[in-house]
């Protein structure tokens, strides 16, 4: 089997257990996300693929050859470091063409290699400035470069745009998923930003307490949530605590609702999450009658300008609805409201 | 320097470290008076010599009393410059400062004849106090340094919160700072406590044969014959050692006292 | 905030000796008047003590004291063999060991500061021992090492290496073995902060990018330590130079050290003016290169960039 594959990796320090059981395949050519709060072992899982920390259990296979067992530096990876280390008392160059020389390569070969990266990352003509010369964006694309340099089988990133304000951060991800198409290279990115993750990956593992509680693609992930934790930690969303009726429809307080499915090994009676999303949550004034629909009033509007949050206490729960400012509801903080939750964006999970 | 090598390394620096250590272990339970390892017949009989003997408890109580007080003066002396600095960044806290860090920069030996000369010119020679003074200025440095890690590792804005709350100069010293560099006080005075005991030079020449310590001793057995009790003091020197630094890792952040770098929260 | 409450007008006639005295001493002592006791305890039996013996040494040694002069003969034996082969000596001794102390400990610190923080603590209990160890005591363990009846020499014997176990001691090497071994844990902690900053992300980096760890101590973590062990040598040079016990009790009598030759002088001749120069000599040597290991450390790599 082509690509990498990850065989009941199980990775504990001492008493803790920091990655448990995972089974994953990532075909060549993919790029990856590892998404999930701190201390879900994401990056454990990562320094576990790149070597720099040993599994306790199981097995790295990459096309076919076993890597487990294999150090670091003859795994041929290539890898951007959360602190980007940089080496300080090197030249941008002479950073770039660290792995190079290791290799052996002369130097005229090293200096069109890192004319050619710095080209790739489009920062032209650094090659003799020195690290400390750079700007947090430059050093980025830097790092970047030295990871490509020996065009490594993977090209391994742990949370390497953490340090960016938010704007560059953008721009950067952006760039780094155009750079990972043009290069074609199998890529794995470790980060805790679920919109991060979105924007780059052809396919987002969401892991949480060690394990991974979801694979997908984004849109997928984001549209059929697995569990409440992957609908909460994947944008926001109206989680409801309900209770299965027949068939495709829950019961929530007194009333009865219509939803998009019902999960596996449930049975009518059983405990449930409803997860809705806010943009599919629709407000209407309270005279609206309609299926699906609860009473309730506005304790609160955000608008931000690009969209609309109303916030509406329906009893004990709250529902946020969200809306662009073309479709935004006529109503105002201390309105009584109805809430429709639209069957088909009903998503039902296991309690 | 794979994992395997690393280790191999690391034991080998330790056990070369603490092998002769070791050996003064065993050759302190001979059981006859003879220098033998591994130990010809064990005794523990040597240890309560120290006690017994005038002159090695007579070493031991003076070591004892020098360290103890050494240590007070030095913490007292480095307290006020190390606040002093930390308060106000004037030249002459600056200047105080780097006065402090001196003695322990220059050879033993140089500031053992200066005081020398010094007590010489005053007419006092041979008093146990000399080399208390003597003791608590040279080792000054190691409570100054570990104060000022203490004081730097107080943020601004606890002082700020302090002063909100409306606490003075003084109160806010004995109730927020004093508290919270106690630990690094405590430190500074095992350290020069621990090196104290085991200085020799300036315990030598401010001495001068009328008040001896237990190092001058043991220096001074040697040279007229070996006795398997200068091997028990060794050991008691280590276990004092050990026990004085083991109580300062386990109540107070050693690998920073040491200057460690911690990520700022 | 009360002295700048109440401003004196400037004491007329005020000379700039003057305003540095109020400025530079008054007026912080009056910010902070528990800076005084310092200054005190500090000024008399420190800075004092070295003011007496500079002056002392341009004194006139009597039969069996000195007496108030100034003469620079003490200085002028600078120049005799008595001299410079004891600093020759020493010079030798403090640059080999120290250097010889630094090749055990760099990697041994590196690798300390990579351990976990319980073994990391323990490690350092373990030098802190040994290095507040009293030179005596550990002059005295080597010594038992390195004596026939129960040390190396013997086992030696026992393997059947010598035919006869001798004393390897005094010698010059059990001299020098004795300095490096005194400074490795000295060593060790004057590498230890510098270690701990090293990012460990860097010889990661380094080992994705193919370097094996030996490579990547030495392609990484040595460039990037290369000023604090410079600095490093420069304080072990200073500190093994006044070494007095150790050679005392395994050197040979015609390897005497710079401070064995004070003591000598002082104690042993009562030639105490001479012993001064000495020392003034000795104390400017340190000083220079004291000041020279700050600048090294200053431009420390690690705590930068």
């Amino acid at each position: 089997m082509s690509g990498l594959e990850l065989r009941d990796i199980s990775k504990r320090f001492g008493p803790v257990t920091a990655v448990a059981d995972i089974n994953l395949h990532i075909p060549e050519g993919r790029f990856v996300s590892f998404l999930g709060p701190s201390g879900c072992g994401k990056t454990t899982l990562l320094r576990l693929i790149a070597g720099l920390e040993t599994a306790t259990a199981g097995h790295i296979v990459l096309d076919g050859e076993d890597l487990t067992d294999r150090p670091t530096h003859r795994r041929n990876i290539g890898m951007v470091f959360q602190s980007l280390a940089l080496f300080p008392h090197l030249s941008v160059g002479e950073n770039i063409t660290y792995s190079q020389k290791i290799r052996g390569a002369g130097r005229a070969e090293r200096r069109k290699r890192a004319d050619e990266l710095l080209e790739l990352v489009r920062l032209p003509g650094v090659a003799d400035r020195n690290i400390a010369q750079l700007s947090g964006g430059q050093r980025q694309r830097v790092a970047i470069a030295r990871a490509l340099a020996l065009e490594p089988k993977l090209f391994l990133l742990d949370e390497p745009l953490s340090a960016l304000d938010a704007k560059l951060r953008e721009e950067m991800q952006v760039e780094l998923r155009m750079l990972q198409e043009r290069l074609g290279i199998t890529t794995i990115i470790v980060t805790h930003d679920q919109r991060e993750a979105m924007t780059m990956s052809d396919e987002v593992v969401v892991m949480s307490t060690a394990r991974v509680q979801q694979m997908g693609a984004p849109l997928e992930i984001y549209r059929n949530p697995a569990s409440a934790f992957v609908a909460e930690f994947i944008g926001t969303s109206n989680l409801i605590e309900a209770r299965q009726a027949d068939g495709d429809s829950v019961r929530i307080g007194g009333q009865t609702f219509r939803t998009g499915g019902k999960p596996d090994g449930v049975a009518a009676g059983g405990d449930v999450v409803v997860s809705v999303r806010p943009e599919d949550v629709h407000v209407f004034p309270a005279s609206g009658e309609g299926p699906n629909r609860l009473d309730g009033t506005v304790t609160f509007v955000r608008d931000v300008g690009a969209s609309v949050e109303t916030f509406v206490a329906c009893g004990d729960l709250q529902i946020v609805a969200m809306a662009t400012p073309k479709d935004r509801p006529d109503v105002h903080k201390g309105d009584d409201v109805k809430v429709e939750l639209p069957a088909e964006c009903c998503v039902v999970l296991k309690a | 320097m794979t994992r395997w090598g690393k280790t191999v390394f690391l034991t080998l620096v330790f056990g070369m470290t603490a092998a002769p250590l070791l050996i003064v272990a065993g050759v302190s339970l001979n059981a006859k008076k003879r220098m033998f390892f591994p130990p010809d017949g064990v005794s523990l009989r040597w240890f309560p010599e120290i006690f017994e003997t005038a002159k090695w408890l007579e070493a031991l109580t003076n070591s004892v009393v020098i360290a103890v007080s050494a240590a007070f003066i030095a913490v007292s002396i480095a307290l006020p410059i190390a606040y002093f600095l930390w308060r106000h960044k004037v030249f002459y806290a600056k200047a105080l400062f780097v006065a402090g860090l001196v003695p322990f920069a220059l050879p033993p030996v140089i500031t053992a004849l200066g005081m020398l000369v010094f007590w010489g010119e005053i007419g006092f020679v041979g008093k146990m106090w000399n080399i208390m003074i003597g003791h608590g200025v040279f080792l000054v440095t190691l409570p100054l340094v570990m104060i000022s890690l203490g004081l730097e590792s107080i943020d601004d804005e606890i002082v700020e919160a302090a002063r909100t709350m409306g606490a003075d100069g003084r109160r806010m010293f004995a109730t927020v700072i004093f508290p919270m560099v106690l630990p690094y006080m405590v430190a500074g005075y095992a350290f020069v406590l621990v090196l104290s005991m085991n200085e020799y030079i300036i315990s030598f020449f401010l001495g001068q044969h009328a008040t001896i310590t237990l190092p001058v001793q043991v220096l001074a057995s040697l040279r007229s014959g070996y006795t398997p009790v200068i091997a028990a003091v060794a050991v008691m020197f280590i276990l004092f050692a050990v026990v004085v630094f083991s109580a300062v890792a386990r109540f107070g952040d050693l690998p920073k006292l040491l200057g460690a770098w911690t990520p700022k929260e | 905030m009360s002295d700048r409450a109440f401003r004196r007008p400037p004491a007329a006639g005020r000379g700039p000796v003057g305003r540095v005295l109020t400025d530079g001493l008054v007026a912080p002592l009056r910010r902070f008047p528990f800076g005084l006791y310092p200054t005190l305890m500090i000024g008399v039996f420190f800075m004092i003590p070295f003011a007496i013996m500079f002056a002392i040494s341009f004194a006139h040694r009597t039969e069996s004291t000195y007496e108030a002069g100034f003469e620079i003969t003490h200085y002028a034996r600078f120049f005799s063999p008595l001299f410079t082969t004891h600093l020759w000596v020493t010079v030798q001794f403090a640059a080999l060991a120290s250097a010889l102390s630094l090749v055990v400990a760099v990697p041994f610190t590196f690798f300390v500061s990579r351990l976990r923080r319980r073994p990391q603590v323990v490690a350092l209990v373990f030098i802190l021992c040994v290095l507040t160890l009293s030179e005596v005591i550990i002059a005295y363990s080597l010594s038992v090492v390195m004596s026939r009846s129960g040390g190396l020499p013997n086992v030696f014997e026992w393997l059947g290496f010598v035919d006869r176990a001798k004393s390897w001691y005094p010698s010059y090497f059990a001299n020098l073995f004795g300095l490096t071994f005194f400074n490795i844990p000295f060593a060790v902690l004057v590498l230890y902060p510098a270690c701990t900053r090293l990012d460990r992300e860097l010889t990661e980096a380094a080992q994705t990018m193919g370097a094996s760890p030996a490579k990547a101590f030495f392609t990484v973590v040595l460039p990037l330590l290369d000023r604090t062990i410079l600095a490093a040598f420069v304080l072990l040079f200073v500190f093994t130079m006044g070494a007095f016990v150790t050679p005392t009790w395994l050197a040979r009598p015609e390897d005497t050290m710079m401070a064995q030759l004070i003591a000598e002088q002082a104690l042993g001749r009562g030639n105490i003016p001479f012993a001064a120069a000495l020392s003034v000599f000795f104390m400017a040597v340190t000083l220079v290169l004291s000041l020279l290991a700050v600048r090294l450390r200053r431009g420390d790599r690690t705590s930068g960039a």
